[in-house]
């Protein structure tokens, strides 16, 4: 990434912030799509609240 | 400790430390002059979540759940969610912008005020949280040692100081994987110790039971109430931006997983943690409820503070103090008993009344516990009362068989360096790019670049360190390292989202929110008694509300150009 040559900090920015190239995105090694991944980690976190819970509740 | 435990001691650290050294050398000579790595996602995995577990987590942790409970655990909610938007959204702009800096974006987005005042936030939050770091690691060598408490700060952070700089990212990286593992290997070991020293027809379940009839089990409550530090919705909401802050703009974690092999290493690297590390904070925080249960058998000493305990003695309150020991140790009797008619009436007509005696004989404990802190108090005026962080090391000291000594210590040495390794690592690589590369030499090689790097390293060693010289002064190191985070994160943080989702705003409009969110979280930690995380979301919320409005002002000028 360009950055400028001189110590100048307050000038207009030299390159388009929003990257044009795009990296391949490879699909994650399982779940088929980095979506189903993210979700079973949403779901996992759900699974811990709910697993925090009962012991509250079985041990308060 | 005996000699078998410097043995384990020396050998554990000195051979991991040996190890990264061989595994550097040979990465380099494999990846060539461009240095391209080659880690994968469980190395970058564990590498993040070495560089989050500093040595506070194991010594102040089980502590905080001995003195308070479980509900800590609530702090850590928000990361799962933090972590799978850091994956989703900004690895791919990291990757895909080439950044050696999570701040040198915001200058193409921006300018180079706004990289810089980004780059500053970072350098005094992470500077100072160095120096806790430190100080963390130094209460062990004190409390075994009996020497001071400047002396081991010294002692410890040279050699912090000496490892990073001699190995530099690439060893920090390379060892922090098996640092990791016997971290994890050094926990389960002292909680199936615990299990075990537990009084014969006591088990972990009755522990969980008695510590739950002192309140202890308290993993979560949802009760929404801002001024409570840990409750489900201060740890999925402020816990969330805070997380956010942390894995998506502290340059300590940036630096860690971007150093991967490919995107998909570095998003799987960062899942990890948001998968494993509820359970790994559970496990440690349970090693507390089952110390919480052995001292209900085993009398604990009336402060745990080794340092303190000797100065009373030595002190004109000498006989006040062996007066609050010994009615200490009646007390404690007492609700030894207590505990033990508690099991025995577990389902049956009289359990409430057993749980009433017992909660009645816990809080006449407290009571001795609190007059010998005021005692403290009112004999040394500068000497720190809450003992803690010293709950955890007092155990492995006195109760540890000799060998797993000095593997429990070693894992607390290899916490220490592997996350104050990732700070001073970061702090340096920050201050070569962000600052001297940016303001001062614009044109340095990649050579001198390390070169740089590695001596800001240095100097921020010892700007840690000097810090680490007053930490003493601080309260419960766990939350204090938190407390320190919150109070900048979310500026920073908000600078970001401004700069993702603000178009309009350019950088005038976002160095103004950034004063605003910083001044109001800077205000509210001195006149409020809002929960700490949500900082996060209040400094978060002041950039991007304020920059948006600013915009209106003062817009974007890149936005103002046509596009041809």
């Amino acid at each position: 990434m360009a950055t400028t040559s001189e110590p100048c900090l307050s000038g207009p920015p030299v390159t388009d912030p929003i990257p044009t190239d795009s990296t391949p995105d490879q699909k994650p090694p399982f779940l088929g799509s980095w979506r189903n991944v993210y979700a079973a980690v949403l779901l996992l976190l759900a699974l811990y609240v709910v697993v925090m819970g009962i012991l509250t509740r079985v041990y308060a | 400790m005996s000699l078998l435990d410097w043995v384990v001691l020396v050998c554990t650290v000195g051979g991991i430390v040996l190890w990264g050294m061989y595994r550097e050398r040979r990465q380099k000579q494999h990846a060539g002059s461009q240095g391209a790595s080659t880690l994968t996602w469980p190395t970058i995995g564990l590498s993040v979540m070495a560089t989050q577990a500093s040595a506070i987590t194991f010594l102040s942790v089980p502590g905080q759940a001995y003195e308070d409970g479980m509900r800590f655990l609530q702090f850590y909610l928000g990361q799962p969610i933090a972590l799978v938007l850091v994956a989703a959204v900004f690895v791919p702009f990291y990757y895909r912008l080439r950044v050696r800096t999570a701040y040198e974006y915001l200058e193409s987005r921006f300018d180079g005020r706004v990289r810089v005042t980004s780059a500053f936030l970072f350098l005094v939050q992470r500077g100072l949280s160095a120096g806790i770091t430190i100080f963390a690691p130094a209460i062990i060598l004190s409390s075994i040692l009996g020497w001071s408490l400047n002396l081991t700060c010294l002692l410890m952070g040279v050699f912090v100081i000496g490892y990073t700089v001699s190995g530099g990212s690439a060893m920090v990286s390379q060892t922090q994987k098996q640092q990791m593992i016997v971290i994890l290997l050094g926990m389960v070991v002292a909680g199936v110790i615990l299990a075990l020293r537990l009084p014969e027809g006591v088990s972990v379940q009755d522990a969980a039971t008695l510590a739950g009839a002192s309140g202890r089990m308290n993993l979560l409550n949802t009760t929404f109430d801002l001024s409570d530090r840990y409750n489900l919705w201060s740890g999925l909401i402020g816990g969330f931006f805070l997380a956010l802050g942390y894995f998506g703009t502290d340059q300590s974690q940036v630096q860690r997983y971007l150093n991967s092999r490919s995107m998909t290493e570095s998003r799987l690297g960062l899942l990890f943690n948001g998968v494993f590390k509820i359970p790994m904070q559970a496990g440690i925080l349970f090693v507390g409820i089952l110390l919480f249960a052995f001292h209900l058998f085993v009398a604990p000493p009336l402060h745990f503070n080794p340092s303190v305990e000797r100065q009373m003695q030595a002190s004109t309150a000498a006989v006040q103090w062996q007066a609050l020991q010994q009615e200490f140790a009646e007390v404690h009797a007492s609700r030894e008993q207590a505990a033990e008619t508690l099991l025995a009436t577990l389902d049956t007509d009289t359990e409430a009344t057993s749980r009433e005696a017992f909660v009645a004989e816990e809080r006449r404990l407290d009571s001795v516990r609190a007059r010998a802190t005021e005692l403290v108090e009112t004999t040394f005026a500068d000497v720190e009362t809450k003992d803690g962080d010293y709950v955890f090391i007092s155990f492995v000291l006195h109760y540890m068989p000799h060998g797993l000594i000095g593997l429990l210590l070693a894992v607390i040495m290899m916490a220490a360096m592997s996350s104050t390794a990732g700070e001073l690592d970061a702090l340096g690589t920050t201050t070569a790019s962000d600052v001297w590369k940016r303001l001062v030499r614009p044109n340095l090689s990649d050579a001198e670049f390390a070169r740089v790097s590695r001596l800001f390293t240095a100097m921020w060693g010892v700007v840690a360190l000097g810090f680490a010289l007053f930490a003493s002064l601080l309260d419960n190191l766990i939350e204090a390292v938190n407390i320190l985070g919150s109070l900048f994160y979310g500026t920073v943080l908000g600078i970001f989202l401004t700069a993702f989702l603000v178009r309009r705003a350019g950088a005038v409009a976002v160095l103004v929110g950034a004063a605003a969110g910083q001044t109001t979280v800077l205000v509210m930690y001195a006149v409020s008694s809002l929960g700490f995380l949500w900082y996060n979301l209040i400094a978060s919320v002041v950039v991007v509300t304020v920059a948006w409005l600013v915009s209106f002002i003062k817009p974007n000028p890149a936005e103002q150009t046509p596009r041809k």
